[in-house]
């Protein structure tokens, strides 16, 4: 009995299919990321766009409870420049904040366990918030918090994800809440982010006008 | 500033610190992981001045072959001196086939000449190639690790011929081709799936970014 044979135009038919149902139906990383790829092609992207749909994409896609993300400014200070799943009044509060390099590193100002190499932990229970911070947080949900498993996060406690441009400079970072089922980001998860970070450090490295 | 024994912990703060990075260093990983930590440590590499662009395209070839099964990879880039594509490094095939990958060139006319290299867009940056269209020009025919193979039929949708290949662009800053990355089919002998296909226009992206890091053309 003859093989069957199968048309180009099948084969291509298939495939094509396959990779647009993928974009529709995120079901690994890559694909839930892959569409900020996509933008990135377009020699006229905005910045704020892009980096406001990178927040979008890690609370819709990833499932993180709360994203900002913060870059450096020409004066040389870390500001927020966009945000997801955030209160209104907390987003204010985050968007009055500056920070120095040297403060990123200050464990008397921000205690913190390192995770892997761009990741960092802040938990509640170390207060990792500085005066000035108080109202992008609920402290009183703090205090009622309770931990009851290694998985759980209760307010207060995140991680931040650091971009890094050449020569190991610093551009920005990304600050995740943990997950929207309360615990904390599997190990997966925060790659991803740090995949994420990766992206945007590298739209960084092309010459744009400074986001607003 | 609030007092650390208002907050009750049933869990040690260091204990879940301690998880957390225990988890993320030595959990059990799985492939989209490793795909994931493989694409991230490449950027590391592209972030380094010193790494040249030709040991950063193999590195790039070696780990898409090793990560994704793929049977083949090759990255040509465009020249900056007669703006004619070069392959600059190639993986899983026998050296003396590779140095016959690396005395070709192309000028962006012939690359995008369907009536010698036919193609169907599989999305905005990757094409496929398919064996009954006899995707090379003559000459060519040395490229294929199994040439004794190349008259085979395809039995399913997904099985993948000798001669097939998908070739994913590598963008310069103005959109324009700089560059591609070309992967056979995987060592199973089927098409690369659209995870895969997805993989390699992010490090297409990469090795883009990669370029402009080094002015490169």
């Amino acid at each position: 009995m003859p093989a069957e044979t199968f048309p180009p135009e099948l084969i291509k038919r298939r495939l094509w299919l396959e990779y647009q149902y993928a974009s529709s139906n995120p079901s690994n990383p890559v694909d839930c990321i892959h569409n900020l790829i996509n933008e990135l092609a377009d020699p006229s992207l905005e910045l704020q766009k892009f980096l406001q749909d990178a927040a979008n994409t890690m609370t819709e896609r990833l499932c993180i409870h709360e994203a900002t993300i913060g870059l450096k400014d020409a004066d040389g200070a870390f500001r927020y420049k966009v945000m997801a799943g955030l209160e209104d009044s907390e987003w204010e509060a985050h968007k009055r904040l500056s920070y120095t390099l040297d403060q990123f590193d200050n464990q008397s100002l921000y205690k913190y366990k390192q995770i892997g190499k761009y990741t960092r932990l802040y938990l509640a229970e170390d207060n990792p918030y500085r005066e000035g911070e108080e109202e992008t947080y609920s402290k009183p949900l703090m205090l009622q918090s309770s931990r009851k498993s290694l998985e759980d996060t209760i307010e207060g406690d995140y991680l931040d994800i650091y971009i890094y441009g050449n020569k190991d400079e610093l551009l920005g970072w990304i600050e995740i809440s943990g997950m929207k089922n309360g615990k904390f980001p599997s190990s997966e998860t925060i790659k991803v982010v740090e995949l994420l970070a990766s992206v945007i450090g590298v739209t960084l490295t092309r010459p744009r006008p400074n986001v607003a | 500033m609030f007092k650390k024994e208002e907050i009750l912990p049933v869990v040690e703060a260091g204990d879940v610190a301690r998880k957390l990075k225990l988890d993320y260093a030595r959990g059990v990983k799985d492939q989209h992981e490793k795909a994931i930590e493989g694409t991230n440590e490449l950027w590391e590499r592209i972030l380094q001045p010193d790494v040249e662009m030709k040991t950063l395209a193999k590195e790039a070839c070696e780990f898409i072959c090793k990560r994704f099964g793929i049977a083949s990879t090759a990255i040509a880039l465009r020249s900056p001196v007669d703006l004619k594509y070069r392959y600059e490094a190639v993986a899983g095939m026998s050296d003396e086939i590779v140095a016959g990958f690396m005395k070709l060139s192309y000028t962006r006319d012939e690359l995008l000449n369907s009536s010698v290299y036919k193609s169907h867009e599989v999305s905005k940056h990757s094409c496929i190639f398919l064996g009954e269209e006899h995707p090379y020009a003559p000459g060519e025919e040395f490229s294929y690790s199994h040439p004794g193979l190349m008259g085979m039929k395809r039995r399913s949708l997904t099985d993948c011929l000798e001669a097939d290949y998908i070739d994913t662009f590598i963008l310069d800053a103005s959109g324009e081709i700089a560059g591609y990355i070309e992967i056979s089919g995987t060592r199973l002998r089927k098409l690369p799936d659209t995870t895969t296909i997805k993989w390699v226009e992010l490090i297409a992206f990469m090795i883009g970014a990669a370029l402009r890091l080094r002015h490169h053309g």
